[in-house]
């Protein structure tokens, strides 16, 4: 197999991140996904609304309930990687007194549990779907769907742990329910080759530690780069890097393969690179200017957000192994991506492929 | 370009996240091996890389640390739902 050129993308638009109607291929809760299997570790890479409305969209209520209900996409202390995704636990013996009043129906137990953890599920809602108001309608839907499903919960893992994850399938449900825009690729952000070499040679970036590195996560660099991503890639590496869930995880909750997960987390992070180069090189002048960050565009006009519907020439490849990727259900049907993402199971056979035919 | 002729940057990078979790065949992760030591580009490129999923989980964990209050009509509209749907 010839090795992919990343060198004839088209540019991909973008508007303004956080007030920005998102859509994105997501949430299939509960699809079956036969072809998954666990991934390993990431080894050293893995560091591991309309408020005073009711939720407008009850179907997606209906569908985040029965999901906690069933059991579905719920986690359990096997099935989450607690090391990279757990929170200030309040404590078991403190969960076990607020579960056993919550099943008891006291209604202060409720009030204490919100007052208790929507704030940071709304964080975590506002990294999934990036609209405030969408994000307040899904930690209220999450908090809903949670409370019907409590005599699901097994309470090996925490409340908040449980309610973190019902809160990524509710704004992912919304995210999928709010696509509509078509998907750019994104091959722009990803690096160039000439003849199997780097077409330009990396530029090393200044060290940082990981206190400066949440100072620049707080200045909000990190996450400009993530709303610069193509939302399929955006989403995978969100949930995956930010929200430290198993690549298993992610592909449960959005309906794709492990191995489409996996892909999708490679590239992003790849794109993510690139664009955050410009802040991160060691010549760099953002300690000086911390305000004066500038990302790399990728080729994309970053100041048009009129030019967000912009399509690559790539527009109706369809995507192997991806559940909803030829539209219908999920409204789309309009999917972009780049050229290398590889059917399951392919992936490992074409290694040795490409390898013997590279240069 | 001094690297290794055998594995061109381009497969490096395309495998990057598989070679750095050790899941290639062992013959091709000591063929990266090899490439990784003689190819500067592709050091740097991995250690940018790395830098990249560091600021990943950090920026969460930021958000964590100054996570800010919850508004107080978001937490009387979970209350108010909840008990309109539930009674």
């Amino acid at each position: 197999m010839k090795p992919r050129s990343n060198n004839d993308a088209a540019p991909r638009g973008t508007g303004s991140p956080r007030d920005e109607r998102v859509a994105t291929r997501a949430s299939r809760t509960g699809a079956k996904d036969a072809d998954q299997k666990q991934a390993g570790n990431v080894g050293e890479l893995r560091w591991t609304g309309a408020v005073d409305s009711p939720p407008e969209d009850q179907q997606a209520e209906t569908e985040a309930g029965q999901s906690a209900a069933e059991g579905k996409g719920m986690p359990t202390e096997a099935g989450l990687d607690l090391d990279a995704t757990r929170e200030t636990n309040p404590g078991a013996e403190a969960d076990k007194a607020l579960l056993n009043r919550l099943r008891q129906g006291d209604d202060a137990a409720f009030a204490e549990w919100v007052e208790r953890d929507a704030g940071r599920m709304r964080a975590v809602a506002l990294r999934v779907v990036r609209s405030e108001a969408d994000a307040d309608d899904v930690v209220q839907e999450a908090f809903f769907a949670a409370f019907r499903a409590l005599s699901k919960f097994d309470g090996r893992s925490s409340l908040s742990t449980w309610l973190h994850r019902i809160t990524v399938n509710a704004g992912l449900m919304r995210l999928r329910k709010k696509r509509g825009r078509a998907e750019a690729s994104i091959e722009a952000l990803l690096p160039r080759f000439e003849g199997g070499y780097h077409e330009q040679a990396p530029r090393a970036w200044r060290a940082v530690t990981p206190e400066e590195a949440s100072s620049i996560g707080k200045r909000g660099v990190v996450w400009q780069a993530l709303d610069r991503l193509p939302d399929d890639y955006r989403t995978v590496v969100v949930l995956r890097d930010v929200e430290g869930m198993e690549s298993k995880e992610v592909a449960a909750s959005l309906g794709i393969s492990d191995e489409l997960v996996r892909q999708r987390l490679h590239r992003g992070r790849q794109a993510l690179v690139k664009l955050l180069e410009p802040a991160m090189r060691a010549d760099s002048e953002d300690t000086a200017n911390p305000n004066g960050l500038q990302l790399d565009s990728g080729g994309v006009a970053l100041k048009t957000p009129q030019a967000k519907g912009a399509r690559s020439k790539q527009a109706g490849t369809r995507e192997a192994g991806d559940p909803g990727r030829a539209g219908g259900a999920d409204g789309g049907g309009q999917g972009v991506r780049g050229k290398g993402e590889r059917q399951d199971g392919q992936r490992r056979g074409h290694t040795r492929a490409r390898k013997e035919q590279d240069p | 370009m001094t690297c290794d002729k055998s594995v061109t940057c381009q497969a490096c990078v395309e495998f990057l996240l598989d070679y750095l979790e050790g899941v290639l065949p062992q013959e091709q992760q000591a063929s990266f091996d090899q490439h990784m030591a003689a190819c500067p580009n592709c050091v740097t490129y991995v250690e940018n890389y790395r830098q990249t999923a560091m600021l990943l989980r950090c920026n969460r964990a930021a958000q964590l640390e100054d996570a800010p209050k919850v508004p107080e009509e978001l937490v009387r509209a979970i209350l108010k739902a909840k008990a309109a749907k539930v009674s």
